[in-house]
């Protein structure tokens, strides 16, 4: 008897991003990255367990009344309390470099290199 | 019969335990099977007990009509529950998928296909009635002289 | 997921505890829970899918078996997006009778998620005396509509047949009934020491980590939110129907919570009762093309139908917003973070009243 505990769950979690409202939730969120639609996909099935990806449309409207001025452009909100794919610390960590005078477009890609 | 199987067929007649087990139902069957439980229908007059951990089971409730987590679990689940063991099926799901087997969609219906089942039971959902009837007419055709009937085989 | 703790603790998905299958992860330190990954896809059927290309007349008795507990709400939800799409009109009678089966339906509900704690915590007897009284419920359910779930009841234009009055006596009586010996039963839970050393202060989610999550429906309001749909519908308002919060937000709240819309419930049923005029319950209508967002409050929370149909009456597009999406997710994410036992994460879970049939479609 083989014991089937740990399988592989790539195929079901991308079942459900296909729904109707998830595509599109994930949709936005990439053009929000400036990525594409498979790249999101593939960020998210690696970070995300299933219950959150059922859940992302709920999160994300909230991300969004929760995003202002930097953290929006970078949608830090987002990516930390909605999706927890980086901490608290690290989003508030790219907060303070674009404060400190660094560039919005190399700051975004510093945090395209952590989700990867 | 001997009177170590007498005296086996008269405890197992007082004493079966049910585990029940979601393959992909809509919910309306698992809780007609809880309601079975309620005083009203009271469940455990019959010897019946709900536990739920199929290492204890004698009698398997499999509803709904196979998810693709389920397809090599629930054989697995099966191989566990010690002998005599006894399948009953409850609703339309597991024998043919119900509403739910059209183009489309995941779940690969029926279950019989996975692991033997003894009876079904059909309806959308069935009413505890009939599935505590199922559950006694089952286990008793089952249960009954299942040393002897081994040991002829 | 990245190992850094003791033991990884799998829960499910066959437990004694939980009515539906799946599989919550929990990683220990000790006795406490740092925090849980939820695995599903135990009762994945696609139903989103299957709905796509086919006329709605077949998609209503599909919307009903999404829940085989709340079916009812399921089959009022898509036939009100129906006929916001074709402006079909609904008599004055058929709007009361959907809400006396609504507001049935959220009763046993309600007495159903009661009982599954009840059950966790093992106070068995109170579990027993919840159970048997949901059976009264369904028995007023089962004379109004002929079957006890999946009743599809609610047609478009009205509901599918009338009530007789020999009818709404037995369900008045089964309303005293319930009033009477729920009373009790909430006096029992409330004043029980161990019950309250099992519940209070446990699971506790407050309002920012709700708002972040979207948390809807009595797990929600336990945490002091005010959401609920029916503040929208005039007709509940006229009803007597107010908002009902609680602020702590632990376990004990949002069972007590349960129980206080029980009560509430109940009075809604007497008074559209005491308001129905004879009149017909069924008018016809003819179905347009058009897209529509229908929210109405399901007894778990708000329950969303996101549905576009074509001139021939067939869907293009539906997605389905659960409330158990949200409460599940929540419950098992944000309530489980940090709990000192790992006694307690079934009672946790089963507080926020899941439904996975719900929660995967």
């Amino acid at each position: 008897m083989e014991l089937v505990y740990e399988r592989d769950l790539r195929s079901m979690k991308l079942l459900i991003l296909k729904g109707t409202s998830q595509d599109e939730a994930v949709l936005s969120l990439a053009g929000r990255l400036g990525i594409s639609r498979q790249h999101m996909r593939k960020i998210l099935i690696n970070g995300c367990d299933m219950m959150t990806l059922e859940n992302i449309v709920p999160r994300l409207l909230a991300a969004d009344k929760a995003a202002e001025g930097i953290s929006d452009v970078l949608s830090i909100p987002h990516l930390t309390t909605a999706l927890g794919l980086l901490s608290d610390e690290e989003g508030k960590a790219f907060i303070s470099r674009v404060e400190a005078g660094e560039s919005v477009d190399s700051v975004k890609k510093a945090i395209m290199e952590v989700l990867a | 019969m001997s009177l170590l199987q007498s005296i086996k067929n008269s405890v197992r007649k007082r004493s079966i335990h049910v585990c029940y087990v979601n393959t992909g139902s809509c919910n309306g069957c698992d809780i007609e099977i809880l309601a079975c439980l309620s005083p009203r229908y009271d469940l455990e007059q019959y010897g019946i007990y709900v536990h739920n951990n199929p290492r204890e089971a004698d009698v398997i409730l499999v509803t709904g009509g196979m998810s693709p987590q389920w397809i090599d679990k629930l054989p697995d689940l099966f191989d566990r529950v010690p002998e005599p063991k006894a399948v009953v099926t409850i609703g339309n799901c597991p024998i043919s998928g119900c509403v739910f087997n059209r183009p489309g969609c995941v779940i690969d219906p029926p279950v019989s296909k996975y692991i033997p089942v003894t009876a079904a039971v059909p309806g959308c959902p069935p009413r505890p009635t009939e599935i505590i009837n199922a559950i006694l007419s089952a286990a008793d055709i089952l249960f009954k002289n299942y040393e002897e009937k081994e040991a002829k085989k | 997921m990245k190992k850094v703790v003791d033991v990884s603790l799998p829960v499910g998905p066959v437990h004694p505890c939980f009515k539906e299958p799946l599989r919550i992860k929990c990683e220990t330190a000790g006795e406490r829970i740092l925090r849980t990954e939820v695995e599903l896809g135990y009762v994945k059927k696609g139903i989103e899918k299957i709905m796509v290309g086919r006329p709605w007349q077949e998609t209503m008795f599909l919307a009903e078996r999404v829940c085989g507990i709340c079916s009812v709400v399921h089959n009022t939800a898509i036939v009100g997006a129906l006929e916001e799409i074709s402006g079909i009109k609904v008599p004055r009678r058929a709007q009361l009778l959907r809400i006396i089966l609504n507001e049935l339906d959220r009763m046993q509900s309600h007495l159903l998620a009661n009982y599954s704690y009840c059950y966790t915590i093992e106070h068995e007897t109170l579990a027993m005396y919840l159970l048997n009284l949901r059976e009264t419920v369904m028995d007023a359910i089962e004379k109004m509509t002929g079957t006890r779930i999946m009743s599809a009841y609610v047609v478009p234009g009205g509901v599918r047949e009338d009530v007789p009055d020999a009818v709404i006596s037995d369900i008045l009586s089964a309303l005293d009934k319930v009033e009477t010996e729920l009373k009790r039963y909430v006096k029992i839970f409330e004043t029980g020491k161990l019950i309250g050393l099992r519940s209070k202060g446990i699971g506790i989610l407050s309002v920012e980590d709700a708002k972040a999550s979207g948390v809807v429906g009595p797990t929600a309001r336990a945490s002091g939110m005010e959401c609920d749909a029916r503040a929208n519908e005039p007709l509940y308002v006229e009803l007597g129907w107010h908002m009902i919060t609680r602020l702590e937000g632990d376990n004990f709240a949002r069972i007590m919570l349960r129980f206080d819309e029980l009560f509430q419930s109940s009075t809604i049923v007497r008074n559209a009762i005491g308001k129905l005029e004879a009149g017909p319950v069924r008018l016809g209508g003819k179905v347009t093309a058009g897209h529509v967002k229908h929210t109405i409050e399901a007894p778990r929370g708000d329950l969303t139908y996101d549905i576009a149909v074509d001139e021939n009456g067939e869907v293009i597009s539906v997605a389905i917003q659960t409330p158990s999406i949200m409460n599940v997710e929540v419950a098992s994410h944000i309530m489980m973070k940090d709990l000192a036992s790992a006694a307690d994460v079934t009672s946790v879970f089963i507080s926020a009243d899941p439904c996975i049939a719900c929660a995967e479609r």
